[in-house]
């Protein structure tokens, strides 16, 4: 039993000592027996049985180790076939990974969009009262010109220096305690309290300069503007310049 | 001069055994263990081999988007 559970291996190479030995102790007595010329008392019998045991033990084991050749044959290639299906499950589980993450990614998204769904629910507001405020923004000119605005129509859609001046600030800038330092150049000329030498100069001014195309500061000039300028101005809703070189911030 | 012969005959059956032995262990792939340990091995490995198979086949054929059934 214990045998049977050897390597074969292990058995053929204790087999084949077992033949060199016997092979070698026949072949000594023998010799040995040719020269004394005494017969042995059978033991070259027994060393020939044995030998013949041990040989017929190779010849088997021989066979079991040619079937187990074939054998580990099949198992290579049984073995190939296990690399080869490890190599599709991880493929597969890559995809299926990449899959699983899409999937996360898009059902996170929808929850996402669905909270915002239900958070603009509850803060709904009425579409008249949103159309109601467009229209008011929008009536106010103040995010496109009027259909008949023209260049040169001194209307804006901020309030213009014009207006400044004629309004509460620019009456105070009027008012003897409001001291030179506290304001700009231009707020105390058109305060009329600035020398025309002090006045600021631009590089853009000129004496062809109409009404309406002259940018802010121009104290002297809006003297020669229709006194009816201010309350068309007032009448009518503030006008968003499409002009961009018509902007005074700058020069502010 | 016999056992001039007797000792090359010996020189020779050495050198035999030992190409024998050479043969076992470099040129018989398998026999390092038992008959029934390969038989055992060689079954582990078919069943490896039928397990995967099935396992790709039914994840091959699996409809991801199956919806199931309300309880």
């Amino acid at each position: 039993m214990a045998m049977a559970e050897k390597a074969t291996k292990e058995r053929l190479l204790s087999v084949l000592d077992d033949l060199e030995v016997l092979s070698r102790e026949l072949i000594e007595m023998l010799a040995l027996s040719r020269n004394q010329k005494l017969p042995q008392a059978g033991e070259d019998t027994q060393i020939l049985d044995l030998l013949v045991q041990r040989d017929r033990e190779l010849q088997e084991l021989m066979e079991v180790g040619k079937e187990q050749g074939r054998v580990q044959e099949e198992m290579l290639l049984l073995e190939k076939e296990v690399e080869k299906r490890d190599s599709d499950i991880q493929q597969l589980q890559k995809q299926l990974k990449e899959a699983e993450h899409i999937l996360a990614t898009a059902v996170y998204q929808a929850k996402e969009k669905l909270k915002s769904i239900d958070k603009a629910k509850k803060g709904s507001i009425s579409s008249e009262e949103l159309i109601k405020y467009a229209h008011r923004i929008s009536a106010s000119n103040a995010v496109c010109a009027p259909l008949n605005w023209l260049p040169g129509d001194p209307r804006r859609p901020y309030p213009t220096d014009m207006e400044m001046r004629s309004g509460l600030l620019g009456h105070m800038a009027n008012l003897p305690t409001n001291g030179v330092n506290g304001h700009l150049p231009g707020d105390a000329l058109a305060a009329g309290r600035l020398p025309d030498v002090l006045t600021p100069q631009y590089p853009w001014q000129s004496s062809d300069v109409s009404v309406g195309m002259l940018p802010p500061h121009h104290g002297n000039d809006f003297g020669l503007e229709p006194p009816g300028h201010n309350k068309e101005n007032e009448d009518e809703v503030e006008a968003m310049s499409t002009d961009s070189s018509s902007s005074s911030s700058d020069s502010d | 001069k016999d056992s001039q012969d007797i000792h090359q005959e010996l020189t020779k059956l050495r050198t035999k055994i030992q190409e024998a032995r050479e043969h076992v262990v470099s040129g018989m792939p398998g026999i390092d263990c038992s008959p029934g340990e390969q038989q055992q091995h060689l079954a582990s490995l078919r069943d490896q081999v039928r397990t995967k198979n099935q396992l790709l086949q039914k994840y091959k054929s699996l409809c991801m988007f199956e919806v199931p059934k309300a309880s």
